[in-house]
Order: C-alpha cells, then sequence, then structure tokens
C-alpha cells in the first residue's frame, strides 16, 4: 500500500540563509494521526507548508496520495495544495461572511473557476458544507458572521472548511495554540475522527506533549529543521521528549 | 412668445430693405455681455435694465450676463454663448485675433468716443520728465487693461525704452483706484491710469483720491486719444443675422439718445450713448497691442524681482541647504547653527525682496473689517440660486469621484505587494499613482479649463483625476496591510490568484474601500468648492462672482451653503463609514 502523504529529502533554506527543514523524508499511512513536536522554530509549520507548497521547499519531493505535489505548476499547483486541507492557528477565516459562506469558499477546487470566482456554488456544496458545519456542532451558526463567533467556535468552521474541501490530507499547524485546553480537546477529536473514519492521514503540530499522548497514533520530534525522533504515541519516553526539546547541538554557544 | 416672434419676423422683413429681405432665422434670445467695471455692485441691474430697454425695441428677448473677467468675455463670445459684448479696446483686439469680429458702436463719453491714458506721479515728487522716471518703480492696472498696460507701454517703447530694464520695480494693481492709491502712499514711483482730455488734466487719480487725505497727483505724461469701449459682435454671427445686429446696432444709438435710456446708460461707465464705428477706429490698439504682446514675455521674467536679489537668495537658500545637509550627518554644532542663520537670513531676505510693508498688513486688517461689515445683512435673495449651485457641486464631485474610482481601484491592485506578485508592475503603477499625485487639483482644473473653456467638464475631469492618483495610492497602502492569514487560507484551498484576491482580499479591503471613497467624495466636494475660482461650474464660481461684484451680502450666504453643506457632508459621511467599519 502507498502512504497517503510521502515525504521526499525535503529541504528548506530561507532567503536569509536560516536552515528551516534539513533533509526531511517521511511516510504517512492512510488515516494515521501524527502529532509533530518540536520547540518553536524548530521547523514544524514549515514541514507542513513545504508539505503543500504553501511554502516553496528548496529540494526534496512531496507526494499527497499518488500526486506529487512538488511537481506541479500554475493552475495544476493551485488543485495540488487542494489535497490538502489546512488548519491554521490563527483560524484565518473571511470575518465578514457567514460562517456557511466560510466553508462554502472550500469548494472552490471542486468547481470550474468562474464558479468559484463569482462564488456560484451547487446545491451539492451547499450540502457538503452545511453536513460539515453540522459535524463540528455549528448547524445553529449557520448565518452567523464569523466576527461575531467565539475563538474555538471559529477553529470548529475553519475546521469544517477543511472538511468540505474533501481532502486527501489534513494538516494543522498549531490549531489548539489559540484555544482554552478544553476546546483544545473536541478541535483535536473533531480531527482524529474525521482521519480514521474516512482515511484521511492527520499531520498536526502541536505544543503540549499531553495532547500529543493522547491523540496522536505516532509522534514526531523536529530539532532545527532536522527529524530527531519517530514513533508510536505509546512509546514517547520523557528522555525523547527532553531530546526533542533540547537545545539544538548545531547551534553557536549564545552571546552572554 | 412664438406668435410674437413671427409677428416680429414679419415686422423685420417688411421694415427692412428688399435686399435685405433674405432668410434670416432668429435666436431665440440675445445675449449681451458685460465685464465687470469698477462699479460692478450695479452693473448687473444697469446690465439687465439696458436688456430690458433693448429688447422692447427688437421684440426678442435679451439677457445681460456679466462675465468674470475680459478673458471670460471674449472667450464667451467665441462659443457663441454672447452675442454682443461690450468691450474694451484690448479685449476687443484681443478678440479680433483670435476669430474676428464686427465693432459695431463706440461708447461716447464727455461727449467725445476716445479717453486717455496719463502717466501719474505724486505732486511732490522728484519726477517732472519722463526720463527723470528711469530705475523708479511703476504700478500697471493689469496686462489686458488698454489705459493701464497696453497703451503706456507701447508709448514708452514708441520712445525708446524698454519698460523691463526702464523700472525697477513694476506691479499689477489690478484696479485704477488701487494703483493711484499706491502712488500716493509712496510704494510705487508712478502708475498708469484712465485719465479725461488732457487740458481738464482730471482722471483716475482726482477720482479716487478726492474723498482720500494725503499727498495730491499729477499727469506726467498723456497718450494720444485712445477710443472708448466698443460694443461689437463675432464675425460669423454679423454675417448670419445682418437685420438682426443692424437692429440692436441702430436701437443702442437710439437708446443714447433718449431720455430714460441715456440715464441708464449713464450708470454703465458714465456713458453718454454711441456712435457708429468700425475696427479701423482701434488701430492705435491693434498697434500698441502687438507691441506690448510681443516684448511680454521679456517683461514677465523682471516683474517682480530683480536678478540680483533672486541671485542673492538663491546662493542664501543654496548655501542654507547645504549646512543643512551637514547638520543631519552630525556635523559640529556650529556649523548647524550657521546653517540655521542662513535661513533665518534668507527668510528675512525673502520678506524685504517681496516687499511686505507692515503698514500694508495692518491696512489690509482694516479692508477685512470692511469686508465684513459688508457681508451683513445677507442678500437673502440669492438663496436659490446659491442651492441651485450648491447641489451643481456636489453632483460635481460625486461624478468626478465615481468617475476616477475604477482606475484607482486598478492602479491600487496593481501596485500592492500582496495582490501584483510582479515589481516592475508594481513600481510602473506606483509611479503612475505619484505622478498624478504630484500634480495639484488646482493646476489640473486650470489646465483643463483652458482647454475645454468654462463649465462642467473641468470640474469633473480635475476632480476624475485627481481622485485616480490619491485613492489609488491610498487602496494600495491599504491593499498592504490586509491580514495575510486569509490569503494563505485561500492558497491552501487551491484557489487561483484571481480567486484568493476575490475571497482573500476583498472582503477584508471592503469596508475600507467604502470609506476611504466616501471621505475621497467628502474631499471632492470641497475641491469641487475651489475648482469654481478657476472657472469650473458651481458655488465656487458664484462666490468668485459675487466677490468680484462686491456684492458681500450675497458671499454671505455662499460662504454659508459651504459651511453647511460640509458639515452635513462630514456628518453624513463618517456615519456610514462607522457603519461600513
Amino acid at each position: 500500500m502507498t502512504a497517503a502523504v510521502r515525504l521526499e529529502s525535503l529541504r528548506k533554506v530561507f532567503p536569509d540563509g536560516t536552515v528551516g527543514l534539513d533533509d526531511v523524508s517521511l511516510e504517512v499511512p492512510a488515516g494515521q494521526f501524527v502529532a509533530i513536536l518540536g520547540r518553536s522554530g524548530a521547523g514544524k509549520s514549515t514541514l507542513l507548508r513545504c508539505a503543500s507548497r504553501l511554502v516553496e521547499p528548496t529540494s526534496g519531493r512531496s507526494f499527497i496520495g499518488d500526486l506529487e505535489v512538488t511537481g506541479a505548476r500554475g493552475r495544476g499547483l493551485a488543485r495540488a495544495r487542494a489535497r490538502a486541507g489546512f488548519v491554521f492557528q490563527q483560524f484565518n477565516l473571511i470575518r465578514s461572511y457567514t460562517c456557511l459562506e466560510n466553508v462554502l469558499v472550500a469548494r472552490i477546487s471542486h468547481n470550474g473557476w468562474l464558479r468559484g470566482l463569482i462564488g456560484l456554488w451547487t446545491p451539492r456544496d451547499h450540502e457538503i458544507a452545511r453536513r460539515c458545519l453540522d459535524e463540528v456542532g455549528l448547524s445553529a451558526k449557520i448565518d452567523t458572521p464569523v466576527r461575531s463567533l467565539s475563538g474555538g467556535q471559529q477553529q470548529r468552521v475553519a475546521v469544517a472548511r477543511a472538511f468540505a474541501q474533501e481532502p486527501t490530507a489534513l494538516f494543522a499547524d498549531e490549531p489548539t495554540a489559540s484555544l482554552d485546553p478544553n476546546l483544545a480537546s473536541t478541535v483535536l477529536s473533531m480531527l482524529k475522527d474525521y482521519g480514521s473514519s474516512r482515511g484521511v492521514p492527520v499531520l498536526v503540530n502541536v505544543h503540549t506533549i499531553e495532547h500529543a499522548r493522547r491523540y496522536a497514533d505516532r509522534i514526531i520530534g523536529l530539532s532545527a529543521g532536522r527529524l530527531v525522533h519517530d514513533g508510536p504515541a505509546s512509546e514517547l519516553s520523557d528522555e525523547a521528549v527532553e531530546a526533542i526539546y533540547a537545545a539544538p547541538q548545531s547551534r553557536p554557544p549564545e552571546d552572554h | 412668445m412664438i406668435l410674437r416672434r413671427i409677428l416680429l419676423a414679419a415686422l423685420l422683413t417688411a421694415a427692412l430693405p428688399r435686399v435685405a429681405r433674405a432668410q434670416e432665422t432668429l435666436p431665440s434670445e440675445i445675449v449681451l455681455g458685460f465685464n465687470p467695471a469698477e462699479n460692478a455692485q450695479t452693473l448687473q441691474r444697469s446690465a439687465d435694465e439696458l436688456a430690458r430697454d433693448l429688447s422692447d425695441r427688437i421684440h426678442i428677448p435679451v439677457r445681460a450676463t456679466v462675465t468674470l473677467d475680459y478673458t471670460t468675455l471674449v472667450e464667451s463670445m467665441r462659443s457663441g454663448h454672447v452675442h454682443f459684448g461690450w468691450l474694451t479696446p484690448s479685449p476687443l483686439v484681443l478678440a479680433e485675433r483670435l476669430f474676428g469680429v464686427r465693432v459695431l458702436l463706440t461708447q461716447v463719453r464727455r461727449g467725445q468716443p476716445t479717453y486717455y491714458s496719463a502717466l501719474v506721479v505724486r505732486e511732490d515728487s522728484r519726477f517732472h520728465s519722463l526720463e527723470d522716471l528711469q530705475g523708479g518703480s511703476i504700478a500697471w492696472i493689469d496686462p489686458t487693461s488698454t489705459s493701464g498696460y497696453v497703451i503706456p507701454r507701447y508709448l514708452l517703447l514708441q520712445r525708446g525704452f524698454n519698460p523691463s530694464t526702464f523700472f525697477t520695480r513694476q506691479v499689477f494693481a489690478g484696479q485704477h483706484d488701487a494703483a493711484v492709491i499706491a502712488v500716493q502712499r509712496g510704494q510705487v514711483d508712478a502708475a498708469a491710469v484712465w485719465a479725461d482730455p488732457p487740458s481738464e488734466r482730471t482722471g483716475a487719480w482726482t477720482r479716487y483720491l478726492a474723498n482720500r487725505p494725503g499727498p495730491r497727483l499729477r499727469p506726467l505724461m498723456y497718450s494720444p486719444p485712445v477710443p472708448s469701449d466698443a460694443i461689437a459682435t463675432t464675425e460669423t454671427f454679423a454675417r448670419e443675422h445682418p437685420l438682426l445686429v443692424r437692429s440692436v446696432s441702430s436701437s443702442l444709438v437710439a437708446i443714447g439718445q433718449s431720455e430714460e435710456g441715456r440715464a441708464i446708460l449713464r450708470r454703465l461707465n458714465s456713458t453718454d450713448g454711441f456712435v457708429p464705428s468700425d475696427i479701423r477706429q482701434y488701430d492705435l490698439v491693434r498697434q500698441a497691442f502687438r507691441a506690448t504682446r510681443d516684448e511680454q514675455s521679456r517683461a514677465r521674467s523682471g516683474r517682480f524681482e530683480d536678478p540680483r536679489s533672486m541671485r542673492i537668495f538663491g546662493l542664501l537658500l543654496l548655501g542654507a541647504a547645504l549646512l543643512g545637509a551637514g547638520a543631519l550627518s552630525r556635523r559640529p554644532r556650529a556649523q548647524r547653527w550657521s546653517a540655521f542663520g542662513l535661513f533665518a537670513l534668507a527668510l528675512v531676505w525673502a520678506a524685504v525682496a517681496a516687499r511686505i510693508p507692515m503698514a500694508d498688513f495692518i491696512k489690509g486688517w482694516r479692508d477685512i473689517g470692511q469686508f465684513l461689515r459688508g457681508m451683513f445683512p445677507p442678500d437673502w435673495r440669492v438663496v436659490a440660486e446659491v442651492m441651485e449651485a450648491t447641489v451643481l457641486t456636489v453632483r460635481l464631485a460625486l461624478v468626478g469621484t465615481v468617475a476616477g474610482i475604477p482606475l484607482a481601484l486598478l492602479l491600487g491592485l496593481l501596485s500592492a505587494e500582496n495582490v501584483t506578485p510582479s515589481g516592475l508592475i508594481r513600481r510602473a503603477s506606483r509611479f503612475a499613482c505619484n505622478l498624478n499625485r504630484s500634480i495639484d487639483l488646482l493646476i489640473i482644473g486650470l489646465i483643463l479649463v483652458s482647454a475645454y473653456g468654462p463649465g462642467a467638464f473641468p470640474g469633473v475631469g480635475a476632480l476624475a483625476i485627481h481622485t485616480v492618483g490619491s485613492l489609488g495610492k491610498q487602496f494600495y497602502e491599504t491593499l498592504e496591510t490586509m491580514d495575510p492569514g486569509p490569503v494563505e487560507a485561500m492558497r491552501s484551498l487551491g484557489a487561483t490568484r484571481l480567486q484568493v484576491l476575490r475571497w482573500g482580499i476583498w472582503p477584508q479591503f471592503t469596508p475600507h474601500f467604502v470609506s476611504q471613497a466616501l471621505f475621497r467624495f467628502e474631499l471632492n466636494v470641497r475641491g469641487a468648492v475651489v475648482l469654481g475660482l478657476v472657472g469650473a461650474q458651481g458655488i465656487g464660481f458664484l462666490l468668485q462672482t459675487y466677490m468680484r461684484g462686491a456684492e458681500y451680502g450675497k458671499v454671505t450666504v455662499v460662504i454659508a451653503a459651504v459651511v453647511i453643506l460640509v458639515m452635513a457632508l462630514d456628518a453624513v459621511s463618517s456615519r456610514l463609514r462607522r457603519n461600513t467599519a
């Protein structure tokens, strides 16, 4: 069976010379829930963004399903990006639009260009959007503008949006960092349920080890852009955690 | 009305010689154009009376219009809005040059169809001949004034003096009374003004200084007789309406011969009547006009400043700028202070060179006091007219703003970094915005007014052009502050560039767009008011007309309207903007 997400030697060097990703290879099978741990700046966000090419990797290849994302161009690139549903830390919703409208735009890659441009959604799009909002428990808020929702509700709209996209993979970049712990659990379990019920791989950057242990099937650790840990969540030892969060060895001593 | 016109046409054809009984369609209305004289306050009223009298005689509606200035009158004749113009000699010659005029009549004053120009100096001055004035200063009236500029300059040129070098300083006083007052005060050595026949030794200096204490003035040099004002029409109109023109001409002569007609004419620049005339009577003015036009370009550079003081001022400023630049690069304190000193010196020099006397400043304040007293009581009779002009101004601003928005939006989008990836396009588009912005609204207005003539189009055009640059810049600056989050989300959803713009940026931008466009509209209303001053239509034009006519009571109404308009707009637009935010 082919892996649902496969990264081959992904490398990202930013224009200022910072190495964001250093030769990361990874295979995630369908339905697996992967938690990515690491200090801030370790390359967690860069990993997800390079995998879906929101950020252009310097070298290496990324596959989502059987499609090589790194090989796509132009309109094809837009389609390739659409394969990965993305949930952001700051929700990134259209704040002045209603929940329904925010979820409907996820259907953009399933429609013709002009339809997507002017927002002429099909009845099927509406049906899917409503179902996804229902799935995150927001059926009552369909016509409410996003700006008047709480943070937790907004993140649930963002999750519904990612679901409505009908993605081949789900990426979530610190989806819980702006939420209180209860809401964080809700969002994470929604992502997990979606992944396991539909056989979609889920990659989530988290900052709490407790959440990673509770929800993830597998935990990987990044440090200074390198993959420093990869193993089942149940086997994550305290030493491994320490290694992941330790100051990178390659780093020069700090000034004093 | 129509019946009366048919009757009239029948009468005219019956009354006039058989040869001239060709087909002549009559205009529905005749417009007489006047330019503002010194007693402009009553000019419109007297002009209306004359129009009524003339209308009674020729049985066609006649309307009198007082234009902003000579140039407007000439242009209105050219465009056919004014059929008969009461023109002073120089504008007449200008009109002849521009489109060809037919002179019908010459004005008679004090029993003569001529008047004079004189150079006057102070009684107690050391100037006794023209030569004595060499190196002195002079006040002209304005560049289209016959007795106050064209003729006296021509006489100087004829005597071998180039006015630009003969005098060290020349100013335009604007009005004859201002010119003689400037001489009386010793601000200038001499002035060129109108005069009665030399034997009487009277003129502007005796008329306007009669009730003013202080030194008297005396004439230093007289011109030959200059033909008085002309009643003229365009060559085209004269050809198309020979009967009508002849009828107007003879009626005006007849008005001057009737008792009550004479009373009306008296109030129109002390006119006694008219005598038939033609363009040849104005040969002296034609020659003078040609001569002064030719030397005008040279004269212009030396009008207000002598080159020496310009050069010194320039050097001082340059020195200060250099030292100032040094000061910014952390130079020693001594240099910083000397830069400051040089700049202060340049400022004093500028004030001295511009000759801003304190006494005038204080006198000016007194004049403002007079002006303010003249403003009350307000002349409410013009309310309807003012309201109409106000609505027109708002309409101009609205159309101008709306017309400018599409291009402003396009430039805004093309200039914004988060919308347009190509740096080259961005730079080109920003350059276009900045170039456009660097030209002031009034300057655009002036250019358009001179190209299209006064009216609504130059106002709308200037506002639209101005809107493109200023709003375009505001748009891209705002666009670049938009939250990149939704943009990234749209990209992750598989949106193309235009789709990202539609969903990721546009919803965020809409409230800013609305509020900035509204604010621009508000600014454009104010701009439209000011544009009226350069000849675009609207309330500014009305303001200028009343100001020139010294109708301060009406000015009050205009100012009140502007204040109410601006306040109302501010209230409405701030509420709207609060609602969209």
